[in-house]
């Protein structure tokens, strides 16, 4: 997958001629600060956000982990799996890796907040997608929760290895997540980088090294 | 929530409604007996004693039921009449911008529309049958289509990103995300309109003297000064809308309580 655009909000650039190759199967993670235009590249990835320039290769049937789980107040946890377009072997199979079994005719409201990213995380990976976009879906989580989410995700990416596109401004979750790491400054790349470390998740609060790198580039 | 608890609860807010509805009758009565006394003239203010006989005898009259049913049918003939394009035309809007720029001028015309002084020129066209109807339906398509068209406004708009990311089928999205999600909202605008309905058939009828109608039974009894039958009228015609429209917010509330 390729991308060579640019895009405007109004006067503001966002980008120009951003280029940016994603190899198949890996786990990218775009880290910058507030406003550098990552939810907007995710969003012209999901087809959401129209741009100026070439897009090539991108699937069109893309799952996509908001910040905000997103799921239907009316539907208990099955049907918004099923909602997507799950198919219930799949379904089943993700309710037990994802430990949702208990909860599946549960509805949002009497779900916890963490449980409810879970479900999120779970209704990605029903739906047959050769790309996963993951928009801060830890964010607003506890560090125990993000923990166990982030081992979560990587379990459960780790059966179909998709290629994974997760934007953050969280040094720490980039490092768990992320097989290359790109940080965008003023609508550019700043650093591209591929941790020596291969396995996810990474150990929080690991790779010393890289992080100085990367807050080198951010600050 | 239990099935328990929310009978529980139901059962206390059905409560609670009945005693404030009572109370305010009560008002009501305490309020008109006190003006029957104040102004001492039937004919102005008749006594709240002799309007309650009056319903009785209306009650109990054949030909008011005839009345009253063909005034009803008129209030959900005009009522459907004006469900079903509003809400196609709320559905293509919020589809369509253009489409919702280009009814937003008609919107706001008929909206603005002297529907009472309309009624004149209607009643040249067709007769005075059908002229309450006309003029319902001119009043009610505005109302009914806004508040349709807010109700899809009012579905999350996140839910509604998320579905087209995910490719969700058209059908699914409406009977998953946009039914239960704008139904109560859209309900309880139908509810209004409904009592709404009435206010404007009946008062069309009084202005047409429509033929065996609620209003044409009030304009006989005005023009024979039989006040206590006209305030009776009055009376049952409030009582018909209020009944109406309870019955759909009761609707929209366990809509309401399934979806959320």
């Amino acid at each position: 997958m390729k991308l060579c655009i640019s895009k405007s909000y109004g006067k503001k650039r966002v980008f120009d001629n951003f280029d940016l190759e994603i190899c198949e199967g890996e786990v990218l993670c775009l880290l910058g600060a507030s406003g550098c235009g990552k939810t907007t590249l995710l969003n012209i990835l999901a087809g959401l956000t129209d741009c100026e320039g070439e897009l090539e290769n991108i699937p069109k049937n893309v799952a996509y982990i908001f910040q905000e789980p997103r799921l239907l107040p009316n539907l208990t946890v099955e049907q918004n799996l099923s909602y997507v377009g799950g198919r219930y072997e799949v379904i089943e199979e993700i309710l037990q890796k994802t430990e949702l079994k208990e909860h599946r005719n549960k509805r949002p409201n009497e779900l916890s907040g963490g449980e409810k990213q879970r479900v999120a995380i779970a209704r990605a990976f029903v739906v047959d997608s050769p790309l996963l976009l993951l928009d801060e879906p830890f964010s607003s989580l506890d560090t125990a929760l993000k923990i166990r989410l982030i081992a979560f995700f990587a379990e459960l990416w780790k059966e179909k290895k998709q290629t994974a596109v997760f934007v953050t401004h969280d040094l720490e979750e980039a490092w768990a997540l992320g097989q290359r790491i790109v940080v965008i400054k003023d609508g550019k790349i700043a650093l591209d980088i591929t941790p020596n470390e291969q396995v996810l998740p990474r150990r929080y609060g690991g790779g010393a090294q890289e992080k100085a790198e990367i807050l080198k580039v951010l600050l | 929530m239990s099935e328990q608890v929310i009978r529980k609860n139901w059962k206390a807010i059905v409560w609670k409604h009945a005693w404030q509805t009572l109370v305010a009758l009560a008002l009501l009565a305490v309020c008109w007996i006190g003006a029957h006394w104040f102004v001492g003239n039937e004919l102005l203010v008749p006594d709240f004693f002799d309007c309650l006989k009056s319903i009785g005898e209306l009650l109990t009259d054949g030909a008011f039921y005839k009345a009253f049913l063909k005034t009803l049918l008129r209030v959900l003939t005009a009522f459907f009449c004006s469900v079903a394009p509003a809400g196609i035309f709320a559905v293509i809007a919020y589809l369509s911008p253009t489409f919702r720029g280009i009814l937003s001028p008609i919107v706001s015309a008929l909206r603005s529309l002297p529907a009472l002084a309309v009624l004149l020129i209607v009643l040249v066209w067709t007769g005075a049958g059908i002229a309450p109807i006309v003029i319902a339906f001119l009043s009610l398509f505005p109302m009914l289509y806004t508040g349709f068209l807010s109700a899809l406004f009012s579905v999350n708009s996140d839910l509604v990103e998320m579905s087209r990311v995910y490719n969700v089928p058209t059908k699914r999205r409406i009977f998953s995300l946009y039914l239960p999600n704008a139904a109560p909202y859209a309900l309880r605008e139908s509810g209004a309109a409904l009592a709404f309905s009435l206010k404007l058939v009946v008062s069309a009828e009084v202005l047409a003297s429509t033929y065996q109608s609620v209003g044409g039974m009030m304009q006989e009894a005005r023009l024979y000064l039989e006040m206590p039958t006209l305030f009776a009228l009055v009376a049952l015609t409030f009582f018909v809308g209020i009944v109406l429209e309870s019955l759909i917010s009761c609707l929209a509330y366990f809509v309401e309580r399934r979806v959320k």
